[in-house]
């Protein structure tokens, strides 16, 4: 009577296939993650992250078991966020011309010189401990750059695209780019030194 | 004459331009000059090379956390919150 363990081989291909009702629970967390980190506005996430449950519903059929469920479902997300973002960049904004002037004034005096130039730290890839505090805090500086900038910023530096691509979904031009990536680069750096590098050293801490 | 006017002007680039350059350094490739401008002024200047640095350990860092944190970080704070997740589990199960 006791089986031999084709029953226990059949479960497991079941687990593979998708169970829509769980896909909250295996995947929600996730791909908000991923949102959060792209689009840095919870509600923006929230509904992109839907729309891609829901979307994944209609297309159920397309799922090939060759890519793991998530990596199915992070790909109909990442489209989404580059959608969003590219019908983003073409709504006018308050930041648009304004923050060129002061990016560059904050570090730099009348020369052209370092008015602080960057303190010592390092990146310690090995901290595991530290690595998700690391990220959520990297997520708060990025939402803290001018919209246009961080948009540049996740494209070419997170989702690393070509700059030619994100010139094409920003509609801008390539020098353009290379200003903005520049501009949100410096500020990212200098926001990880003042929250996250600075607060951390040894001097600090004792 | 005037090619060292030009030399002197790529030797004498204030700090500003040169993290400039750092940056497109990471989007496209320089021009000669630009790379000599970049090289010589990194020599002398210890803020700047700090900065390049930290700006390329940035790249590291985050590509290395799109490739093998990010899909498996199961201790981040970042979270849906409970009521995200309910909507979105009616929205599921409303569909089927």
């Amino acid at each position: 009577m006791a089986g031999p363990p084709t029953s226990s081989h059949e479960s497991t291909a079941k687990a593979v296939s998708t169970l829509p009702a769980l896909w909250v629970d295996h995947h929600g967390d996730a791909l908000f993650r991923f949102a959060m980190m792209r689009v840095r506005n919870a509600d923006t996430a929230e509904d992109l992250v839907q729309e891609t449950f829901l979307a994944a519903l209609g297309a159920r059929e397309r799922f090939t078991e060759a890519a793991s469920e998530r990596t199915w479902l992070i790909a109909i997300l990442r489209n989404k966020i580059v959608n969003h973002i590219r019908s983003a960049s073409r709504q006018p904004t308050v930041d648009a011309g304004c923050d060129s002037q002061s990016a560059g004034e904050a570090f730099f005096d009348r020369r052209g010189l370092w008015k602080q130039g960057p303190k010592k730290w390092s990146i310690n890839p090995t901290d595991l401990s530290e690595r998700s505090e690391f990220w959520e805090v990297f997520q708060q500086c990025l939402a803290k750059l001018p919209p246009r900038l961080a948009d540049a910023y996740v494209l070419r530096e997170i989702e690393q695209m070509s700059s030619e691509k994100v010139c094409e979904v920003l509609g801008v031009s390539a020098n353009n780019l290379w200003t903005q990536t520049h501009r949100a680069r410096m500020m990212l750096r200098s926001c990880l030194e003042e929250h996250w590098f600075l607060d951390r050293s040894p001097e600090k801490r004792t | 004459m005037t090619k060292l006017i030009r030399i002197w002007r790529l030797l004498n680039i204030p700090c500003e331009e040169v993290v400039r350059l750092v940056s497109e350094s990471l989007d496209h490739d320089l021009s000669r000059g630009e790379r000599f401008a970049l090289k010589s002024h990194l020599i002398y200047c210890k803020a700047c090379r700090r900065y390049r640095r930290q700006i390329a350990a940035m790249r590291d860092a985050v590509r290395e956390y799109v490739d093998h944190i990010e899909p498996s970080d199961s201790l981040s704070p970042v979270t849906l919150s409970v009521e995200a997740r309910q909507r979105m589990q009616r929205a599921l199960d409303s569909h089927k």
